[in-house]
């Protein structure tokens, strides 16, 4: 802003510095909310069974999960019902695999937008991330009513469900804008990100708990992927299984923020360089 | 007055990466394997840039109020100029400063989404473009009145037609509250009659008061329009003067001739969502192009087009100019024709008009392309994609004067004692 309160646009080669960037973000957040409308209502405009669609893919994962640790395997779930263990655990995941998709392809998928027109271009894989906002209410809402009916009616606990979704929408953004930078230059990245997370699911107590994995291998789990905090906090929000350690879920909060950095980072030491790539 | 735009040593380069077998591109998997070749016989290798300046250090000044045109042939740095101002493409060096609230208008539709219906991609494409709600919301009838699509607004954007399409699109940019305004070619698109009407909406704007930077391949547009003039050639400032001084240089000194253009892939190339123009040629019908044409010997235009949506029924209008820009006559196939209006498959065409012997005067022309449905409105407008010079014919033994005239045809007299 120049004195007389007139915007004033500097043009330079050189990078905005980071405040700077935070600033911008923070100054556009309305074209922020404007994208996240954008992206649900792409998603949903033509799909007919479009919420349907949201409940089915978890829920499909649960029933598979359900046939094979609940009937076949028989995996001690500590009196809790395995498809309602396995459902809790499986929305939390969503959140992040579902965000990091979105946020992963947002600059491709967007293309036009970034060469034709100005915009804080982090918006994009945010914007990205947060469009799972409808999936999650839908899938919670299924969730809650069927736990009560099972036998676990909400409590004050459920709080707990906040910071659970919290560090998953962390992780989606900061993956999310790392993959999108990089899949501008190489598309191929495309193929081999989904495939990644299909394979990081499985060190993710999603379909087990985490009482079956042996000693070193349960610290390994607990302490290096940020997820497994998420998915315990929350099935402890939703049906009282015992919560990890707190030193457990502050080092998956603190990695998850120093992913978004390392991200958000690359993404914009790149940025200068997206129209001219695409 | 403070200036409302100021560019000072503005640069921009390209860098095409040569990878490992001396051709472009950036295929990750092969570039990776020869590497890894290389590596293991104990060589590393640098990557191997071919630098390209789209333009070089560039210094211009422009007050408030102003409305500036970039003139100059396609690769002059024009486009890149705008896309630097407008904060798209980032310079190599140099700098600009921009006093006000900035709107640019790249493309018509930016922000578009085809599944969306009309109502939301003028909120969804207005926010995009820098809109708050609010204002969008003050305006929205405004906007919908002047794209005249009022009856269509609950319907997705993709069973618009081309000319429903772009008159939304170009009413939602055409409100755009900015003091600075960045405009590339939007014109192109419409009948004339559209195309007026946005002419006249961007004089309005200039009227009040606000500054505007606009690219054009037409100059009698660049004329109509703009109060000062820069011509670009090779990325530098050739020429900064009135537009109607520009004008007359750029008519004058230009003696080059643009026979051929092609582009290798839809992307590139210039066109909307179903028609995009792969090559467009002028040749003589005797040779394969590299005659100079003259006065008395018939020439084809010859236009090859990927056409991107099955059974579209594309009518190509191919229209020549005088070199001052004044349409002559413009040539459409028969109805009957592929080319004239039948439905086309998806798929690569290519259309060739003919121009007899013995009807053009000589002297140099443009050529611009017009797209339609079938005989309705015009969807789409390529400017100046040609400029050719027809020669007057050695071997003719009437007299080797100049006639004035646009055209000179070879008519039939009869003379009989009355």
């Amino acid at each position: 802003m120049s004195l007389d309160g007139t915007p004033l646009i500097r043009i330079r080669a050189k990078d905005p510095g980071f405040i700077e960037t935070v600033g911008e973000l923070l100054v556009t957040r309305e074209l922020l909310l404007v994208l996240v409308v954008r992206q649900i209502k792409m998603r949903y405009a033509q799909t007919a069974f479009g919420t349907f669609w949201i409940v089915i893919q978890p829920l499909l994962s649960a029933v598979l999960y359900t046939l094979v640790f609940g009937l076949f395997v028989k995996v001690p779930t500590a009196g809790v019902p395995y498809v309602l263990f396995s459902y809790s655990g499986m929305v939390v995941w969503t959140v992040f695999s579902q965000g990091f998709d979105r946020a992963g392809i947002s600059l491709v998928q967007d293309e036009r937008l970034i060469t034709k027109t100005y915009f804080p271009r982090l918006h994009l894989p945010i914007s990205a991330a947060l469009s799972v906002a409808p999936d999650l209410a839908i899938s919670t809402a299924l969730l809650l009513p069927v736990a009560w009916i099972l036998g676990f009616p909400p409590q004050l606990r459920l709080l707990w469900a906040l910071p659970a979704i919290a560090v998953p929408l962390l992780l989606a953004t900061g993956a999310g804008s790392l993959v999108a930078s990089l899949n501008i230059r190489w598309r191929d990245l495309r193929q081999a990100a989904p495939f990644l997370v299909q394979i990081f699911v499985w060190a993710t107590p999603v379909a087990y708990p985490l009482e079956v994995v042996p000693g070193k291998w349960r610290d390994v789990l607990l302490f290096g992927n940020p997820m497994t905090a998420p998915v315990l906090v929350f099935r402890h929000a939703v049906v009282g299984t015992p919560l990890p350690s707190l030193s457990a879920i502050w080092v998956s909060l603190g990695s998850s923020l120093l992913l978004l950095l390392f991200g958000t980072m690359v993404f914009r030491s790149v940025e200068k360089t997206f129209a001219d790539y695409i | 007055m403070e200036s409302a735009i100021s560019v000072s040593g503005l640069a921009k380069r390209y860098r095409i990466r040569r990878n490992a077998n001396g051709k472009y591109g950036t295929d990750l998997a092969d570039d990776l394997a020869a590497r890894l070749v290389d590596l293991a016989r104990g060589r590393w290798r640098k990557v191997e840039y071919d630098d390209f300046w789209a333009l070089r250090e560039v210094d211009f000044h422009v007050a408030g109020g102003e409305v500036l045109g970039l003139v100059g042939r396609n690769g002059a740095g024009k486009s890149t100029l705008l896309k630097i101002l407008a904060r798209v493409v980032r310079p190599t060096s140099g700098e600009a400063l921009l006093r006000g609230r900035v709107g640019s208008l790249l493309e018509v539709g930016t922000g578009f989404h085809q599944d969306l219906t009309g109502r939301e991609n003028v909120y969804l494409a207005g926010a995009i473009l820098g809109l708050t709600r609010r204002e969008i919301q003050s305006r929205f009838e405004e906007i919908v009145e002047f794209s005249g699509v009022t009856k269509f607004l609950d319907t997705p954007v993709k069973r618009y037609s081309s000319g429903m399409y772009a008159r939304l699109a170009f009413a939602v940019a055409a409100h755009l509250e900015a003091d600075i305004l960045l405009v590339d070619e939007v014109l192109a698109v419409g009948d004339s009659a559209f195309q007026r009407k946005c002419l006249g909406k961007m004089g309005d704007v200039a009227k009040q008061g606000r500054t505007v930077v606009f690219v054009s391949h037409s100059m009698q547009s660049v004329q109509s329009l703009c109060t000062r003039c820069l011509w670009l050639q090779d990325g530098a400032i050739r020429m900064d003067g009135t537009a109607r001084e520009v004008a007359d240089a750029y008519f004058g000194s230009n003696s080059e001739t643009c026979t051929q253009m092609t582009w290798a892939e839809p992307a590139s190339a210039p066109g909307d969502r179903e028609f995009k123009l792969r090559s467009v040629s002028v040749r003589t019908s005797e040779g394969q192009g590299s005659d100079e044409p003259t006065t008395s010997e018939p020439i084809d235009l010859i236009f090859e087009f990927w056409n991107l949506k099955d059974g579209n029924p594309i009518a190509l209008h191919a229209v020549i100019l005088s070199d001052e820009e004044n349409p002559l006559f413009r040539m459409i196939a028969s109805p009957d024709l592929p080319a004239g209006g039948q439905p086309l498959a998806k798929g690569v065409w290519r259309a060739r008009c003919r121009i007899p012997g013995h009807f053009l005067n000589r002297g140099f022309h443009r050529v611009q392309l017009q797209v339609s449905h079938g005989r309705q409105e015009v969807f789409l407008t390529l400017d100046n994609l040609l400029r050719f010079e027809m020669r007057e014919d050695r071997d003719d033994r009437s007299w080797a004067g100049y006639w004035p005239g646009a055209i000179l045809p070879s008519l039939e007299w009869s003379v009989v004692s009355a």
